[in-house]
């Protein structure tokens, strides 16, 4: 009788810990700067412009033609 | 020039194709910057659906390391204008496009998708023609151009059962 006491005092304390961690994931900035619509579009293709860096880099030193 | 078909592009081609492939398309959605650019485009021509298109060859810079490089970063300029001051709102915003005789409702999103789409597709032939000669780009190859890195966690902020 104890012993299942005790484990239902654990399972609610697990449960309580998944809800709060639930709650934490919901309040992701992520999951809501993702749905507004005043977010510059520079912040969500960033990494194009790694990108654009990485094409010039391999041009610049080329000794055309090639 | 070294090319890995005869009927194949060269390295300097691929190199001008994308940067005249973001002018076409931004031209297309009326992006800021694109005139300072197109204008400066002697060759072009009507496609069968009334489009204006580049004819690349009438700009003759493809061995040309330097031209092409200057191509590349005036090109990527009005990208970079058009993304800093354009915003999510933004992207729901269309225009006609005709194509092989049908219109198309075109969205900013799918165009800037295009664009970058295509800065890819060919940013990987530039590897690849790059590396079948044996030049080394490291960060177009061996980094896959995936140079910048996404912002380290907040330690205080991670995620998962606590």
């Amino acid at each position: 009788m104890i012993l299942i006491m005790r484990l239902n005092l654990i399972q609610g304390k697990t449960s309580r810990r998944r809800f709060k961690w639930l709650q934490q994931a919901m309040r992701d900035p992520m999951s809501t700067e993702s749905k507004d619509s005043s977010v510059s579009l520079m912040s969500v293709f960033e990494g194009w412009n790694g990108y654009q860096t990485s094409l010039v880099n391999a041009i610049a030193p080329l000794p055309l033609p090639n | 020039v070294w090319r890995p078909a005869p009927a194949a592009n060269s390295v300097g081609e691929i190199a001008r194709h994308i940067s005249l492939g973001r002018i076409t398309w931004f031209m297309r959605m009326g992006a800021p910057g694109y005139e300072q650019l197109s204008s400066r485009i002697e060759g072009w021509e009507t496609d069968p659906d009334g489009n204006l298109d580049i004819v690349e060859s009438s700009l003759a810079i493809t061995d040309q390391a330097g031209e092409l490089v200057h191509w590349l970063e005036a090109t990527w300029e009005m990208v970079e204008n058009t993304l800093k001051g354009w915003y999510v709102s933004d992207l729901a915003r269309t225009y006609l496009h005709k194509w092989n005789g049908q219109v198309y409702s075109v969205s900013r999103q799918w165009t800037i998708w295009r664009v970058l789409s295509h800065d890819i597709h060919h940013g990987g032939e530039l590897s690849l023609m790059l590396g079948l000669q044996g030049i080394q780009a490291f960060e177009l190859s061996g980094l896959f151009g995936h140079i910048i890195l996404p912002p380290l966690a907040d330690q205080a902020n991670l995620g998962g059962p606590q």
